[in-house]
């Protein structure tokens, strides 16, 4: 009782902050939304200047192939339909197309390797077509790497079903007429290029756009970020609470310390939750953010309080003063945000070592994991990020709250 | 019967400071007891170790006899802590409600209680307002109020009307002595002599962590004996100091106790009406003009005087 009414007024207090509803809420919708607005025609649909795509076909198919799968590829990139997005310029040799990519005469390369169609046939375990964006060019680079990703995807898929399909009708020996025609049919269509421009099957049948996908990505980071603030400032309320001296005044009750301390974090918690619910609710609505399958997003929402509650706890123990807090949790939650990948959420041509400093933050797992949530994956894809996030969080209480305890209930009983 | 509160060689340093020196004291059930002593004579400090914000270095202290700091004693304790401690961003209602719930009160018996006291402490009509809005007296009355909600036995107030207005504090007082009437043990600390003189059963003077006097004020004063308070006006900038040197040797007069400040002197004699003549001659004979005198009963000021050879505001 006593801890939900200690929840329940913090609860209360900090959201009557105008201040803090700003940094809550307001903040990374606000955000998102000029993204959105940056990005999208009044219509709502995305306005995106046309990137040009070098590419490079260096294959030279297998004697007696029934198809060029790189020359299918291209085709498929250069469909009408691509046009408003995808210019295909065809280039001689990998050096020409990533030196264009160089000058700014495009804004990706593709380079479809020798023994591409022997790949699609299973002839050679693998091929790969390399890709290399502007990285001054994130939006564009994004656009070519998303279409080429999927068409690539498609005329894979096609070409398994193909060989799949043959297995099964003429044994394991799948080497006759038969097969390389329907090999043909197969990689003369892939789905999905042709089928009227890069539409992406999600989860549940929706089809979000480039611009929806990126939104929801920064609308994501954001949410982390400004958690990861909530958290910090509900730890710090108790610094404010022993300045103000409503601190000592629960101590002179009969509430125990364990009490009063576990009711502060509950407040924080359900705080936070609150938070990431009417985020995740109004970017749905306002945005149409598709925030994937209700069990992972929760899953993904616990670890995310666990992580940033326990920052929050952490960061206090190197704070003597409510005025210090501001400085010290704006620093260290904008870096380590930083770090953790939350402003460049979008991008994807991101040096190795960055990716992997994410790592190293609370706020880097938490965004590998909502990145998965929001690709629609399952909770077993995303077990890794959450339960790192989750056991940072733990740690972090593990270390912060027997300092808390020590500064925070100090000569008073349990 | 027991004491509703017992202190027995209760002992606080903090480094090389001696906060609270060895004090032993023991308040009646239904008594309005006043700790008075200037700043920094370890009232708080001897305070908090009695509702448990502070563990005692030595000693140890009952409250309604159970150990100070248990959740025993905490649950028959109202503590009024010397700055307001309220959530600003609550309404006053909320403010009560929740301290109600933080000592087991719920339901009907806290909205009944919190209706009693908003209208006790005259905020009826602003108990929807967050106290952020509230003056300095009205958050005064509420921050009483909050330490009231469980009827407790034994009542704390920390100098409850430190920078406040006139009106407010009548109020204040008025409400303490009501309080005590009703039948709860009030423990008042104060710097503010009239305050004690005027609410109390029992006064401790504390001063350097020590309990130097204890007793009514009857009692208290007594200790001055049956002399007079002379407090003289000099002019200009006038040495008092060196003036109660030279007033040494005057019978009936005690100049070695006198607290001389800028312009000012005050001494004890014997006899008010005899001591003047001899004072007034003998400060013309220093070429030191007065420029006004007063003569009045001792009171606790002179007790501490007689005590410390200090004021108490010192």
């Amino acid at each position: 009782m006593k801890l939900l009414a200690l929840a329940w007024k913090d609860l209360r207090r900090q959201f009557r902050s105008g201040l803090l509803l700003v940094m809550m809420l307001g903040a990374p919708l606000l955000l998102t939304g000029l993204l959105d607005l940056a990005f999208s025609s009044p219509a709502g649909t995305p306005e995106i200047a046309t990137v040009t795509l070098a590419v490079a076909d260096l294959e030279t198919p297998p004697a007696g192939a029934p198809v060029a799968a790189g020359r299918t590829l291209v085709a498929a990139l250069s469909t009408p339909a691509l046009a408003p997005l995808l210019k295909v310029v065809p280039v001689d040799g990998a050096d020409a197309a990533r030196a264009m990519v160089a000058r700014g005469g495009a804004g990706a390369a593709l380079v479809i390797p020798a023994d591409f169609t022997a790949a699609m046939l299973g002839e050679v375990p693998s091929a790969s077509a390399a890709l290399t964006t502007d990285p001054a060019r994130p939006l564009g680079a994004g656009v070519a790497q998303d279409i080429v990703r999927r068409a690539l995807d498609s005329l894979s898929e096609s070409a398994l079903a193909a060989r799949l399909t043959l297995q099964r009708v003429d044994g394991p020996a799948a080497g006759s007429l038969a097969t390389q025609a329907a090999m043909r049919v197969a990689l003369s269509a892939p789905r999905g290029a042709t089928g009227g421009g890069v539409v992406v099957e999600g989860p549940e049948g929706s089809s979000p756009s480039f611009v929806a996908r990126m939104a929801a990505q920064v609308m994501g980071a954001m949410m982390i970020f400004f958690v990861f603030f909530t958290g910090a400032y509900g730890a710090s309320s108790l610094l404010r609470e022993q300045e103000e001296g409503t601190l000592p005044r629960l101590y002179t009750t009969p509430t125990g310390a364990a009490t009063v301390l576990a009711g502060k974090f509950l407040g924080t918690a359900v705080t936070l939750a609150v938070q990431i619910a009417v985020l995740v609710s109004a970017s749905a609505l306002i945005f149409g953010i598709r925030w994937g399958h209700p069990l992972p997003a929760l899953l993904a929402s616990a670890a995310l309080i666990v992580a940033a509650s326990g920052f929050g706890v952490l960061l206090l123990a190197f704070v003597r003063t409510s005025r210090q807090t501001g400085p010290m949790f704006g620093v260290v939650l904008t870096v380590t945000g930083m770090v953790g990948g939350l402003m460049t959420s979008t991008f994807t041509n991101l040096p190795a070592g960055l990716a992997l400093a994410s790592r190293f933050t609370p706020q880097g797992w938490a965004m590998a994991a909502w990145r998965l949530c929001l690709d629609g994956r399952g909770v077993s894809a995303m077990a890794v990020p959450l339960a790192v996030t989750a056991a940072i969080g733990v740690a972090c209480l593990a270390v912060g709250v027997p300092l808390m305890r020590r500064r925070f209930a100090q000569g008073v009983p349990s | 019967m027991t004491n509703a509160i017992v202190v027995a060689g209760l002992s606080k340093r903090f480094g090389d400071s001696v906060a609270v020196d060895a004090v032993d004291l023991e308040v009646r059930h239904g008594e309005l007891f006043s700790l008075l002593g200037p700043n920094g004579a370890g009232k708080t400090t001897l305070m908090s170790m009695l509702t448990g914000l502070l563990r005692p270095d030595g000693g140890r202290a009952t409250i309604a006899g159970h150990a100070a700091g248990s959740a025993a004693a905490r649950a028959v304790l109202g503590v009024v802590p010397q700055d307001v401690a309220l959530y600003p961003d609550l309404s006053a209602r909320e403010n009560l409600a929740f301290w109600g719930r933080m000592y087991g009160l719920s339901g009907d018996g806290l909205r009944r209680r919190c209706d009693e006291l908003l209208a006790v402490v005259g905020l009826e009509g602003r108990q929807k307002d967050r106290v952020g809005t509230f003056s300095g007296g009205m958050k005064r009355r509420l921050n009483i109020a909050a330490a009231l909600l469980h009827s407790p036995d034994v009542l704390m107030l920390d100098e409850p009307t430190v920078g406040i207005d006139p009106q407010s504090r009548r109020a204040i007082l008025d409400y303490v002595r009501e309080l005590n009437r009703a039948g709860t043990t009030v423990l008042y600390t104060t710097h503010y002599m009239e305050e004690a003189q005027e609410l109390s059963h029992r006064i401790g003077i504390l001063d350097h962590g020590r309990l130097i006097a204890l007793g009514s004020h009857e009692e208290l004063v007594r200790i001055v004996g049956e002399s007079d308070v002379i407090d003289l006006r000099l002019a200009g900038d006038a040495d008092a100091a060196t003036l109660a040197d030279a007033f040494g040797d005057l019978p009936g007069i005690h100049a070695d106790g006198a607290l001389a400040a800028a312009g000012q002197l005050r001494l004890l004699a014997d006899d008010g009406a005899t001591a003047l003549p001899l004072l007034f001659a003998r400060a013309a004979a220093r070429g030191v003009p007065v420029r006004a005198v007063t003569i009045t009963q001792p009171d606790l000021e002179s007790v501490f005087l007689q005590l410390t050879g200090r004021a108490l505001r010192d």
